[in-house]
């Protein structure tokens, strides 16, 4: 999502008056003697990189606009069929814009012998409407254990004011570099992360400025599951900083960005403009609600429904008459038709600007558009998010990869009848797991007739992310989908069962956020009970659904990143069957807990009690942070394996003694 | 101010309650359709020019939009490409406002290479939006398009997966054309055709009123097997006074094809290949050992990478140009492995087959719509090897899955093929057999279990083990594959033992842990030894609707002993139980020795495909395997 781009103009550069260099990647070429070699200790690798090469440039061009030359030079190592398969297709990144200056590929064998791809084989696809082109090609004579090789320079709009590259991958790679070229008068910025050497000042170099990172290996780091991989990869991020020649500072400071965004999303709308706005609202019916934040449910219920959201990226998709008259918009137009309604209602928010922390983390030192990619409104009185661009999203619930995580937030302020932007990096606070819940209450008895069958009411509400994904779209289910959707609710959990009766209660979409969906359910089945000789088995967890078990033979690497603080609370009601009693009770017990500075971050707790016949069970289960530590990873494990225990629980019937 | 609400709330009820008349008749009819097709009206006309046959098409598409989904049909696509050439498109919006449908024209459409089917083709889409579609609209689409080829006319159908309200075909063809009509799934239709003859043309129309909409289910056959349809045939043309046959009968397909691939592989070979065959030939003693292994040499070495334009999607490409990139399609493969075994002094023949994905025998549908693929043929005496390199570890006795069942059309020479059908692989060819041995230690068990996994089971796995590149990923892999009990089922220690081999069995031996799954109490122990029931995956709904479809018939046999704990006794065994019918059969039994007890369970799995009858006679013999689950066995302390 590239919201930013073309709005954060170029201002005008001005140059040194002095001769200019050639662009580097003239006299850059590949080696014509290749000769790779893999280790001995390397051999059984399925790939690897020989070298993972990027060298970008700014550079004036005979015009003196600001141009970017951007190169990447890749040699792999394909040991297995499987790699081959994966990379003897290459698509170049590009765009309508760019063009490709160089692009020579080949293969180089194990025997030695090279082939080079020729130019007529390298093809072009286009795509309108998100006005893409793709260059894209397949390596010829590729065999287990050779090596290919590309480079390609693409010409391109210049993307200097915050741009990630990520270095580190899931194979291991040698000759890794990344250098950066600019004009004598423009100075960038670098950080790296994740433990990746800083980028270095070239001091040698006179005519240009340049920057260099070299390392002669990088190691792979390797998937974990419930972890932020992207994010947790060895990455950098350039950007330009000053220009020596007006002294200008801070080029890309969010500064500059906020304002840019402010004039480019608060306009004057015209007349017609405002005419159709107010209709528009008035079709909504958000202005009549009662709180604000009625209105802003309603509202984002009403464009949700009726809007299409469209990838394309033309103008009429951001042309706000354009999208009340056709109902149809991108992510732009519908950012810029919510905050026109809102300025209508006179509702105060903010725009907020912020990154995907399982791809990246905010850095809230290191000013860089890359960190301004996923959009989110911000509503202070209700401290709550909206997301335009989410379809999927509620109010109250942005997508929690946004949260939990710094952003950018700007705000109207207005000094008499001057009204400006003021920017402010602040931490959006991700939804409470007391708002995202999984609520169980299951009562159960038994057959007298014949123990083994059990008569159950499965009572189930969600709400908050737990909810989310059905809850808003109840509307767009049929019926017959919406029966289907209550018994897969109840065969979630044993697929032999007998449903008597079944409800949905709350199930219009507009009640998220305000109540859950509550789904009930009354079955019997046999699967539950087990008879042993005289004595009858009651398999009392898998009432609660299969649940995740944990495996760490190997050292956890990356701390665990979820998705959603929640909560869930679980209560099975038991009719002890007359002349029984439950041999095993004590096997219900469980306290897992990791709490830190006295509250309780994690847990899960099982307990029961018996009143009038009646063995009432509560098993509660709590995240409240998302992000745990690796060093604290057990401490998750053990919470997490231990509803997966508590599934396992098996109640032993037999005869009470007295009868 | 109370009034206010009041009042509010009355007038957004009066402004939502705009629809159409018809949008309250469909609705009433149909409940739980998102949409109604209400026109669907295709139009072809043929006619012989200068000796040539014209071929233009033009479609209607008509929709009425029934609730809030209407949203999400906004965006449409249609595919063109060097065959399917477009000629005109309209497409508008309509919106019921005051009574009336207000028309918006779709302005712009947006052309796209398509990446998404082979590498490399020509297919493009045309890609536009509906504006302002929601509950209550309608759209309409008319667009005509000129079929370059005329052995490619398209089926049409009668249905979709939302009610058609009228659904119309009409063909008028030069009454020289002479045309063939071949029906599928059309048994229950009520379908009104006329054929009418006016000043030299034969006007042709099928109408179909009220079709329910169809629902889509998991593991279904292909929708050609299901949707009633009519696949159009031009057999022949006159043309001055003679009779050219297109289409008339395969063997007319086959001389088109013929005449794609007769000037491949004409030039002289590559030397390196034609080292590479004397090298991988020259130890083997008989033709079929030299036959498999340039058949996994191929299957190994060449890529899948298809480039499919124009008629590139028909021709083979030549032997030496695949041998140097090493990539290629179903037919460079084949052709590929034609020349190698030339040069090994072998005779393989093409092979143009449908995979199961269509239903059609190439009596019933001489044209290029029956078949999809190509392979290459070896015949040895009685036998028919059908070799498909497309994939990797698909041993020489045994087909691809996805062609089992199916005819293949075998070219000879230029002038003669036979048609032979691809046998069905045997359950017994397709096993997991796992023995294993258990002892019990509190509330786990702890095991040794050693598994051999024939045919297209091995097949899976050795395509799954490709993707997971560390130790760990493999266990996890195994870890969830072989799973018993519970998933506290562990694995320690894991020996694979014929990995990727292509004719030998993967053998796994491993020892795992599962823990809470042994039963304490008092002086007892209870441990279900049904340890493995994934035969009620092949359980299906009670209310499904269609047939089911998989890849291939399977045997799974489980034999697990258990050693009986120290210090205890056999309370209970369960009995043993066995069922069968024709598609499936099961056991599961018991036996006893001084120091432990052996459970054994095995069950075949007998089809492909099941009809709802059959599926009811599977699943009925499953409930009782199901029930047998549940027994346990109790050990009792001796006193």
């Amino acid at each position: 999502m590239k919201k930013l781009i073309h709005l954060s103009l170029l201002f005008l550069f001005v140059q040194f008056s002095v001769a200019q260099e050639r662009p580097f990647f003239e006299d850059y070429s590949w080696d014509a003697n290749p000769q790779y070699i893999v280790n001995e200790s390397d051999a059984l690798e399925s790939m690897m990189a020989l070298k993972d090469k990027t060298i970008t440039e700014f550079y004036f061009d005979e015009n003196s606009n600001l141009t970017e030359y951007y190169l990447e030079h890749k040699v792999l190592w394909l040991n297995s069929d499987d790699k081959i398969e994966a990379y003897n297709k290459i698509y170049l990144p590009f765009s309508a814009a760019s063009e490709l200056k160089v692009n020579r590929a080949r293969v180089i064998n194990k025997d030695g012998s090279i082939l080079e791809l020729d130019k007529s084989k390298i093809l072009t696809a286009e795509d309108e409407e998100t006005k893409r082109t793709y260059k894209f090609f397949a390596f010829e004579g590729i065999e287990k254990g050779s090596f290919i090789e590309y480079y390609y320079v693409v010409r391109r709009y210049p993307d200097y004011k915050g741009k990630r590259l990520t270095l580190q991958d899931d194979f291991k790679k040698k000759d890794v570099a990344f250098e950066l070229y600019a004009p004598s008068n423009l100075v960038f910025k670098f950080k790296s992360y994740n433990n990746l050497p800083e980028v270095a000042y070239d001091t040698v170099s006179k005519k240009k400025l340049h920057w260099k990172l070299h390392l002669d290996e990088l190691e792979s780091l390797e998937d974990e599951a419930l972890s932020a991989y992207n994010a947790s990869r060895k990455q950098l991020v350039y950007k330009l900083d000053r220009n020596l020649v007006n002294n200008n500072r801070d080029i890309s400071s969010y500064g500059n960005v906020a304002q840019n965004l402010y004039e480019y999303y608060y306009q004057e709308y015209p007349k017609k403009t405002q005419k159709a706005l107010v209709k528009f609202l008035k079709e909504t019916t958000a202005a009549e609600q009662g709180d604000e934040s009625s209105k802003v449910r309603k509202l984002e219920f009403f464009i949700k429904n009726n809007i299409f959201l469209s990838k394309g990226n033309s103008n009429e998709l951001k042309d706000i008459d354009n999208v009340l008259s056709e109902r149809v918009a991108n992510e732009t137009g519908l950012i810029k038709l919510y905050i026109a309604l809102l300025r209508n209602m006179n509702i105060e928010h903010q725009m907020v600007f912020t990154t995907d922390r399982r791809e990246v983390r905010f850095d809230e030192d290191f000013e860089a558009n890359n960190f301004l990619n996923e959009f989110l409104l911000y509503f202070p009185e209700s401290k709550s998010y909206l997301s335009p661009g989410e379809t999927g999203s509620r109010f109250g619930f942005p997508p929690p990869q946004f949260t939990d995580n710094h952003g950018l937030f700007i705000k109207e302020v207005a000094v008499g009848d001057f009204k400006s932007a003021l920017a402010k990096i602040k931490y959006i606070d991700p939804v409470g797991a007391d708002q995202t819940f999984d609520t169980m209450i299951i009562d159960v008895a038994f057959d007298a007739d014949n123990l083994t069958n059990s008569m159950i009411t499965f009572d189930r509400s969600f709400s908050g992310y737990n909810a989310m994904y059905m809850q808003p779209f109840m509307n767009l289910i049929n019926d017959k989908d919406k029966e289907e959707m209550i018994e897969s609710m109840a065969k979630s959990i044993q697929k032999e069962i007998e449903i008597t009766a079944k409800k949905i209660v709350d199930d219009n979409p507009e009640l998220f956020g305000v109540k859950p969906l509550q789904f009930v359910i009354d079955f019997t089945s046999e699967a539950f009970v087990e008879k042993a000789g005289r004595k009858y088995l009651f398999k009392v967890g898998e009432l609660i659904g299969q649940q995740m078990q944990l495996y760490q033979e190997k050292e956890r690497m990356l701390p665990v990143e979820s998705d959603f603080n929640r909560s869930y609370f679980r209560t099975i009601n038991i009719q002890i069957p007359d002349g029984y009693r439950i041999a095993n009770l004590d096997d219900i017990n469980i306290d897992n807990v990791y709490a830190k500075d006295g509250e309780e971050l994690l847990s899960f707790k099982s307990s029961y009690v018996i009143e009038d016949n009646v063995l009432k069970i509560t098993a509660d289960e709590h995240y409240r942070i998302n992000r745990i530590e690796t060093a604290l990873y057990e401490e998750y494990r053990k919470v997490i394996n231990s509803a997966a225990d508590f599934n396992k629980i098996t109640l032993v019937l037999e005869q009470s003694l007295s009868k | 101010m109370r009034f206010i609400p009041i009042f509010f709330l009355l007038f957004g009820l009066m402004s939502k309650a705009q629809y159409a008349p018809e949008y309250h008749v469909y609705k009433d009819k149909y409940p739980n359709a998102h949409s109604i097709r209400l026109n669907q009206e295709t139009n072809i006309q043929i006619k012989l020019e200068n000796g040539k046959i014209d071929v233009l098409q033009e479609d209607i598409e008509e929709d009425l939009y029934l609730d809030e989904n209407a949203k999400y049909g906004s965006k449409k696509s249609l595919n063109f490409s060097s065959f399917f050439e477009l000629e005109e498109i309209e497409a508008s919006s309509f919106i019921y406002e005051n009574k009336k449908y207000r028309e918006t024209k779709v302005e712009t459409f947006k052309e796209k290479d398509e990446l998404d089917q082979s590498f490399y083709d020509d297919t493009k889409s045309l890609n536009f939006i509906y504006p302002n579609l929601r509950k209550g609209s309608k759209s309409k689409l008319k667009y005509s398009q000129k079929i370059k080829n005329p052995r490619f006319l398209s089926p049409f159908y009668f249905g979709d997966f939302q009610p058609v309200k009228n659904n119309k075909i009409t063909i008028v063809a030069d009454k020289d054309i002479s045309l063939k009509f071949q029906e599928f799934n059309t048994e229950d239709l009520n379908i009104s055709f006329t054929k009418q003859e006016k000043k030299g043309k034969i006007t042709y129309t099928w109408q179909v009123v009220d079709t329910d909409e169809y629902e889509y289910e998991k593991n279904s056959p292909t929708l050609k097997k299901i949707i009633p349809h009519i696949v159009p045939i031009i057999n022949s043309y006159v043309i001055d006074g003679e009779t050219v046959n297109l289409l008339s009968d395969t063997g007319d397909l086959y001389n088109w094809y013929y005449s794609l691939v007769k000037d491949v592989n004409q030039e002289e070979s590559d030397k390196q290949l034609v080292t590479l065959v004397e090298l991988l030939t020259k130890d083997k003693k008989t033709d079929l050992e030299k036959v498999r292994a340039i058949y996994y040499w191929t299957q190994k070495n060449i890529k899948y990478i298809a480039f499919e334009y124009a008629l590139g999607g028909f021709i083979p490409r030549e032997a030496n140009s695949v041998f140097k990139k090493k990539y290629g399609d179903c037919k460079d493969n084949s052709s590929i492995l034609y020349k190698m075994l030339e040069l090994a002094g072998l005779k393989g023949n093409l092979t143009w087959i449908g995979t199961r994905s269509i239903p059609y025998n190439y009596d019933e549908v001489p044209t290029p719509i029956v078949d999809n693929h190509m392979i290459l043929s070896y015949m040895e005496g009685d036998q028919t090897y059908f070799l498909d390199a497309t994939g990797r570890f698909t041993p020489l006795e045994y087909p691809s899955s996805f062609i089992q069942g199916k005819e293949a059309l075998i070219s000879i020479d230029d002038t003669n093929y036979v048609i032979k059908k691809v046998p069905v692989v045997p359950a017994a060819e397709n096993a997991f057999v796992e023995v294993t041995n258990i002892a019990i230690e509190g509330e786990k068990i702890v095991g040794k279990s050693k598994v051999e996994i024939s045919g297209y089971q091995k097949t899976d796995y050795l395509y799954a083990l490709e993707n997971e590149l560390t130790d760990t990923k493999i266990k996890e892999l195994y870890n969830v594959n072989l799973r018993k009990g519970n998933n506290k089922f562990l694995i320690k220690e894991l020996e694979e033992t014929n990995k990727y081999d292509y004719d030998k069995n993967l053998i796994i031996s491993y020892s795992f842990n599962v823990d809470n799954i042994a039963k304490h109490l008092a002086n007892e122990i209870y441990v279900n030894l049904n340890l493995n029931r994934n035969i009620s995956h092949y359980k299906t709904k009670e209310d499904r609707k269609n047939e089911v479809e998989y890849d291939y018939k399977a045997y799974y046999s489980y034999t697990t002993t258990v050693a009986i704990p120290e210090g205890y006794e056999v309370d209970y065994i369960p009995e043993n139980i066995e069922v069968a019918n024709e598609y499936i059969s099961a056991k599961i039994k018991y036996s006893q020795t001084a120091h432990q007890i052996t459970y054994t369970h095995h069950f075949t799995l007998n089809f492909l495909n099941l009809n709802l009858n059959e599926q009811k006679e599977v699943n009925g013999l499953i409930k009782k395997i199901e029930k047998a689950f549940k027994e346990i066995i109790v050990f009792k302390k001796v006193q």
